[in-house]
C-alpha cells in the first residue's frame, strides 16, 4: 500500500516514522532510538491487549523492535512503518501463543490503582479481557487492531495477512462472540464515560 | 441512538485490558538501554532469493513420459528461454539428478483416457539436450496444450524417454 500523503509529511517539525526509519536503514540508532519511543508503549499495549499479559508483552515489544533493527534492511520505504512494526510484532506474539506457554491472567491489568474508580470498571475489564481471550487469535486480533489501535481493516488485512474481506468476515464474528459475552454488561445499561 | 457496534466498541474501549499501559512513556533510561543494545547487533543484509527450480512430471497419453524443468538464478531473465530436448540415436550425456520440490499444474487436462503413471527418468534414458532460442509461440508447439511454459525462466528442458515427440 502506498503511503498516505499525510504520513510522509513531516509534521511541526518531527519527521515521520518513514523518514526516520529511511535513517535508520543508513545506520542511524539515534533514529530509531526516537521510533522505538513513539510506538514502544503502543505496541506493548496492543500486545497486552492480545496476549492477556503485560509483562510478556512487553517482553516481545522488545524483541520485536530489537529485531527490526537487525532487518531494518527489509524495510519497504513504500511502506507504513507502523504497519511493519505490527506485522513483526503479530507473529513473535502469535508464535509465544502457539508454543504452548501459558500466560497467567494478569491480575494488574484488572486491579484499579486508583481506589476512587469504581469497582464496576474494575469488573468491566475483567470481563472484556475474558471476552478478549476467549476469541480465536485471529478473530482477537482483528478487533484489537481495528478498535483500540485505530488500523483501518486494509491495514489489519494486511498485519494479519489476509484479504480485507476476510478482515471484516472475521471483525463481524467476533463482534458478534463479544456481544453474547458482554451481554450483560449492555444490558445493565452500563454507560461509559466519554 | 448508538448502534450496537458502537456501543461495543464503547463498552470494550471503558474496559480496556491495556489501559494505562500505552501512556507509559519511555524513560530516558529505557531509551538509552535500547541505543546501547542497537550498538552491539549486527545488521543483517537481505538474503540472496533462493534458487528457484520447478520439476514439472506430466505423462503423454501416447505414454511420453516429460520433466520439464525450470533454474533460476539471482536474476531472473526477462525473456524466458527454452530447451527442447530430443531423443537422438546417440547416447546423450546423463542429465543431472534433479529432485522435483513440487508438482506444478497450470491448467487442467482434457478429458482423455487416463494415462499410465509417469516414469521417472532412468539414468540410462537415451536424451539428447538441443536448446533452442524461442518465444512463447514454441510453447504452443508442444504435443501437451497444457504445458504452458511461461514466467521469467532461464531455461526449460524436455527429457523423453521416446523418440515420438513432435514439436
Amino acid at each position: 500500500m502506498a503511503l498516505d500523503l499525510c504520513t510522509k509529511v513531516e509534521m511541526q517539525g518531527e519527521p515521520s516514522d518513514e523518514v526516520l526509519m529511511q535513517r535508520a536503514r543508513a545506520g542511524d540508532r539515534d533514529a530509531y532510538a526516537t521510533l522505538f519511543v513513539r510506538h514502544r508503549s503502543a505496541l506493548t499495549a496492543f500486545l497486552t491487549r492480545f496476549l492477556g499479559n503485560a509483562a510478556r508483552a512487553e517482553d516481545i515489544a522488545q524483541e520485536t523492535f530489537l529485531a527490526l533493527w537487525t532487518e531494518r534492511l527489509r524495510f519497504d520505504p513504500q511502506r507504513r512503518f507502523k504497519v511493519w512494526l505490527y506485522v513483526a510484532a503479530r507473529n513473535r506474539a502469535i508464535n509465544a501463543h502457539r508454543s504452548k506457554q501459558e500466560f497467567p491472567l494478569d491480575e494488574s491489568l484488572i486491579s484499579d490503582s486508583n481506589p476512587l474508580e469504581s469497582s464496576a470498571r474494575t469488573l468491566l475489564k475483567e470481563a472484556v479481557q475474558g471476552a478478549l481471550l476467549a476469541l480465536p487469535d485471529t478473530q482477537r486480533l482483528v478487533i484489537v487492531l481495528t478498535v483500540y489501535e485505530g488500523f483501518t481493516y486494509r491495514e489489519a488485512a494486511q498485519i494479519m495477512g489476509g484479504t480485507e474481506v476476510a478482515a471484516r468476515v472475521l471483525a463481524h464474528r467476533a463482534r458478534q462472540a463479544l456481544q453474547k459475552h458482554l451481554m450483560h454488561w449492555k444490558e445493565m445499561g452500563y454507560e461509559i464515560a466519554g | 441512538m448508538k448502534s450496537q457496534d458502537e456501543k461495543l466498541e464503547s463498552l470494550l474501549r471503558a474496559g480496556d485490558p491495556a489501559d494505562g499501559v500505552a501512556e507509559r512513556p519511555v524513560t530516558a533510561q529505557e531509551r538509552a538501554a535500547f541505543v546501547r543494545q542497537l550498538v552491539v547487533v549486527p545488521p543483517t543484509t537481505a538474503p540472496p532469493r533462493r534458487a528457484v527450480g520447478l520439476v514439472l512430471v506430466l505423462a503423454a497419453a501416447s505414454g511420453i513420459s516429460l520433466v520439464l524443468w525450470r533454474s533460476g538464478g539471482e536474476t531472473p531473465t526477462p525473456t524466458p528461454q527454452v530447451a527442447l530436448v530430443r531423443p537422438t540415436h546417440a547416447p546423450p550425456p546423463t542429465p543431472a539428478p534433479l529432485t522435483p520440490m513440487r508438482s506444478v499444474r497450470s491448467v487442467p487436462p482434457p478429458r482423455r483416457r487416463k494415462p499410465d503413471k509417469p516414469k521417472a527418468v532412468e539414468p540410462e534414458s537415451v536424451v539428447t539436450r538441443v536448446v533452442i532460442e524461442a518465444d512463447s509461440t514454441c510453447t504452443t508447439a508442444l504435443p501437451e496444450e497444457h504445458l504452458l511454459i511461461t514466467g521469467d525462466a532461464n531455461s526449460v528442458v524436455v527429457v523423453t524417454e521416446s523418440s515420438e515427440v513432435s514439436l
